[in-house]
């Protein structure tokens, strides 16, 4: 019966002779690891495909979604972790992977006559993937992709005569909008996959046209190996490999949430993905009336060197030896890609430099151990956040830098410190009665210091470890302010202060990015909160007496569910909060509902929060298996594999 | 010669083991995922926060004088996934006295359509599949495997609040979606 069958197809499509003219083929020298680096790039593809129309099950292409429904998928859907884990690390390997593989072509001379077109062919599906890496990109529609896509447009607008044209045919429009969003994945999910299939398949045909170019000594050459199975054997175990690179990374090492895309946000500093940081660079030394040549000079340039490769690389010969000029060629190219893209990571937005003079400067300041001390605790318990120093702080008490050449004594700035009223009857500092002995002489050394400069708070920008919530005694409770608050009254006033608000707003079902939400945090929260949120700044007229510490934050609104903690303290961004007590300076303001900030900045200082008291935002709910196990258990399956495969082999070898 | 070719064709049946093994190792790995991200369930959120209905004196009595339920409205945050959105709801109030009150989910227990009541017959009916039930919400024809379901009511400051929650359709047990 089943042979029937199988000549019922074979009669009509022969499987048999369509798999021997696909797969028969000899290789001049034999099969080798140095060929798998195209069918790689084949199998990636593949994954790409596979993993790009599995997200569309859950992916949606609005501006207002896009976001939340990849955040779903990576968080909520089983594997779905997996799934956008291949395709955003797939499309990194594809570039390193077609970039060997061009090297590989150029060395071995496979681009030599007859094979000049698929060479050009292979230079057009460069083109073609780095045209879906650059509209993939923006399809998150959070910060990275977004900006990643106003520049790239606005690059594409610099092109002289058809630039406007260029831009709006891209953008769908003159501004970034849902229009341009839906272009992008059009382009993405329909127009260059299609070519691309079209393209990838030209290329192989013109690969199966003229085989393999084989090594270039005679001597080697005049053995032959089989493509089946030979080659394709290496390709699938250098294609395994590959894939459980893929699995590792996704696992070990997942895209960052970079945080809803905010137009309004002037904080975030984009910069281009590793695979543009060479253009990115050079775009950088060109400005003003050159900047065309950064803009469309260069890149041109870069295309057409690798389009005229074979007809200037015109020799019979294929000994990489014999052709030295090529090869001092192709490695000055090479080189300078990869230095312009290590200078471009290094590089820093002229933002940042600033911050890191700061760095410099506090550091070079000599402070004895008791200032120093003194510096930290300025620092904890925010006297920034009435006074100034070095151009830092609040203006409501005096500038604080140049305290030591006022003339006043140690023990006049610790009676300041601990008892305003003396001096000034009609001070509104605090009484600072919690600090020790030993802590208001160190506060005091610190201001009389020369040369006190600015507290370093700001400078540090380096996302720390997130500390434990218990683990953190340093603080002392400032008891002298409501002498009987203990934790549990602090979590009825919240609770109380928790059942007065709205419910949460948008910026709850948003997944934060850390690491913006730590700087705005520094920024906007600090100077109340304290220092990573850590509290203990005085409140006076409030029941507790100081402002709530978020670093650990009450227990009321802990929670290990993300999304609850985020709905417990969005309500108090967004709403703001009086605290209870009979006249407090101080309140909570209500930045969501007055727009001080948007809705994804109030989502990155929240995903700051909860990492602060050691949850993670992004913490993925619905995992599949849990990722670690399914990485452990593919890297076993291959393992199997082998071993049976070894087994095999040995038991070959003695046969024979 | 002759040995030469022994070893090449023991070499190419060793390749063929490498790639038929190493492809199914891949689809192996790869298909487990890829089917359960689609088949199996993603997280789904049963709704906690009670709706607030109606002051419950406002609410007529549903068997004096005539025996007539109250369909009444409200508003409600709906989690669709990733989608929240405020929606419009209904449900079925059954009132004997202010403390004696049942609130019927508006879904037939059937295959999910939206039943009403039918005023000349004081009977709940179902458009779709002929399903009837009593103002207690007792099944007397049709299909209905159960009879309607009753969601949970607080009533707060002489205030009638709401739970609403959806089960699944089609069976005898009341099984809440979501949990």
């Amino acid at each position: 019966m089943a042979s029937k069958i199988r000549l019922w197809f074979n009669e009509r499509l022969s499987f048999g002779s369509m798999f021997q003219s696909a797969f028969d083929e000899d290789i001049p020298g034999g099969s080798s690891f140095f060929y798998a680096l195209g069918s790689a790039t084949l199998f990636v593809f593949a994954l790409q495909v596979l993993t790009g129309v599995w997200q569309l099950f859950y992916y949606v292409p609005t501006v207002d979604h896009a976001y939340d429904s990849l955040s779903y998928l990576r968080l909520s859907v089983p594997y779905g972790w997996l799934i956008q884990g291949i395709h955003y690390w797939g499309a990194n390997l594809m570039i390193v992977l077609i970039g060997l593989h061009i090297l590989r072509v150029f060395v071995w001379g496979a681009h030599k006559k007859p094979r000049e077109l698929t060479w050009l062919i292979g230079i057009l599906l460069l083109l073609l993937v780095v045209g879906l890496v650059f509209t993939g990109a923006a399809l998150p529609w959070d910060e990275r992709g977004y900006w990643a896509a106003e520049v790239g447009t606005s690059i594409a607008g610099t092109v002289p005569f058809i630039g406007k044209w260029l831009i709006e045919f891209l953008r769908g429009g003159e501004s970034m909008s849902q229009l341009t969003l839906s272009r992008f994945f059009v382009f993405h999910t329909a127009i260059l996959p299609g070519i691309t299939f079209l393209i990838v398949a030209f290329h192989l045909m013109a690969f199966r046209k003229y085989g393999s170019v084989g090594p270039w000594q005679k001597s080697k050459r005049l053995k032959t190996g089989a493509f089946w199975p030979n080659q394709v054997g290496k390709d699938l175990i250098i294609s395994a490999l590959i894939l459980i690179l893929l699995i590792g990374l996704s696992v070990y090492s997942p895209a960052p949430f970079t945080g809803r895309a905010d137009p309004l946000d002037a904080s975030f500093q984009p910069k281009p993905e590793w695979n543009f940081l060479f253009l990115y660079q050079t775009l950088k030394m060109f400005t003003g009336s050159t900047e065309l040549i950064g803009t469309v000079g260069i890149p041109t340039l870069i295309i057409l060197i690798l389009v005229l490769v074979p007809f200037i690389d015109r020799k019979k010969d294929f000994n990489p030896l014999k052709r030295p000029g090529m090869m001092i060629g192709g490695f000055v190219f090479i080189t300078g890609i990869v230095i312009l893209t290590v200078i471009g990571y290094y590089s820093k937005p002229p933002g940042s430099k600033s911050s890191a003079k700061i760095v410099k400067k506090t550091e070079a300041i000599k402070l004895s151990s008791s200032a120093l001390m003194g510096k930290s605790l300025y620092d904890a318990h925010a006297c920034s956040v009435c006074h100034k120093m070095s151009g830092q702080g609040g203006v409501i008490g005096p500038d604080l830098t140049k305290e030591h050449k006022r003339g006043r004594s140690k023990d006049w700035i610790i009676t300041q410190i601990k008892s305003s009223k003396k001096h000034y009857p009609h001070s509104i500092m605090p009484s600072f009665t919690m600090l020790s002995d030993m802590q208001l002489n160190n506060l005091a050394d610190f201001l009389l210091s020369p040369h006190a400069k600015a507290p370093s708070a700001l400078a540090n920008s380096n996302l720390p470890n997130p500390p434990k919530p218990s683990s953190n005694k340093t603080q002392e409770p400032p008891n002298n302010y409501s002498p009987g608050v203990n934790a549990t009254l602090a979590t009825k006033l919240t609770s109380e202060a928790l059942a007065k608000l709205n419910p949460p707003g948008a910026a709850a079902d948003i997944i934060g990015n850390v690491a913006h939400g730590a700087l705005l945090f520094r920024l906007n929260c600090e100077s109340c909160h304290g220092v990573k949120g850590r509290g203990g700044i005085p409140n006076p007229g409030s029941f507790l007496g100081q402002i709530p510490s978020l670093n650990p934050i009450s227990k009321k609104l802990f929670s290990k569910s993300p999304q609850e903690f985020a709905n417990n303290i969005d309500r108090f961004i967004q709403h703001g909060s009086l605290p209870a007590g009979r006249n407090p300076v101080l309140k909570m303001f209500d930045y969501g509902d007055s727009h001080t900030y948007t809705q994804p900045e109030i989502a990155d200082m929240e995903a700051y929060i909860l990492y602060l008291n050691g949850v993670n935002r992004a913490k993925i709910e619905v995992p599949g298996s849990a990722p670690k196990q399914f990485f452990m258990f593919s890297v076993a399956i291959v393992l199997l594999v082998v071993v049976i495969l070894l087994i095999i082999w040995a038991f070959d070898k003695k046969k024979n | 010669m002759e040995i030469d070719k022994n070893k090449d064709i023991s070499r190419r049946s060793f390749f063929k083991s490498v790639s038929i093994g190493l492809a199914a190792a891949i689809s192996f790995i790869l298909g487990f995922p890829f089917i359960e991200s689609v088949v199996t369930k993603t997280k789904k959120v049963a709704n906690k926060i009670y709706s607030k209905l109606a002051p419950v004196r406002s609410i007529p009595n549903s068997f004096a004088p005539i025996e007539n339920p109250s369909k009444l409205h409200f508003v409600q945050t709906k989690e669709d996934a990733f989608i929240k959105t405020i929606a419009q709801e209904d449900v079925w109030v059954v009132k004997k006295a202010d403390d004696e009150i049942t609130v019927f989910s508006p879904i037939c227990p059937h295959l999910g359509c939206r039943y009403s009541w039918n005023e000349d017959q004081k009977l709940f009916i179902c458009p779709c599949h002929n399903s009837v039930y009593t103002i207690e919400g007792k099944v007397v024809s049709g299909p209905a495997p159960r009879g309607l379901d009753t969601l949970p009511i607080k009533i707060k400051d002489e205030k009638l609040y709401v739970l609403y929650e959806r089960f699944e359709v089609g069976v005898p047990q009341k099984i809440m979606i979501g949990n």
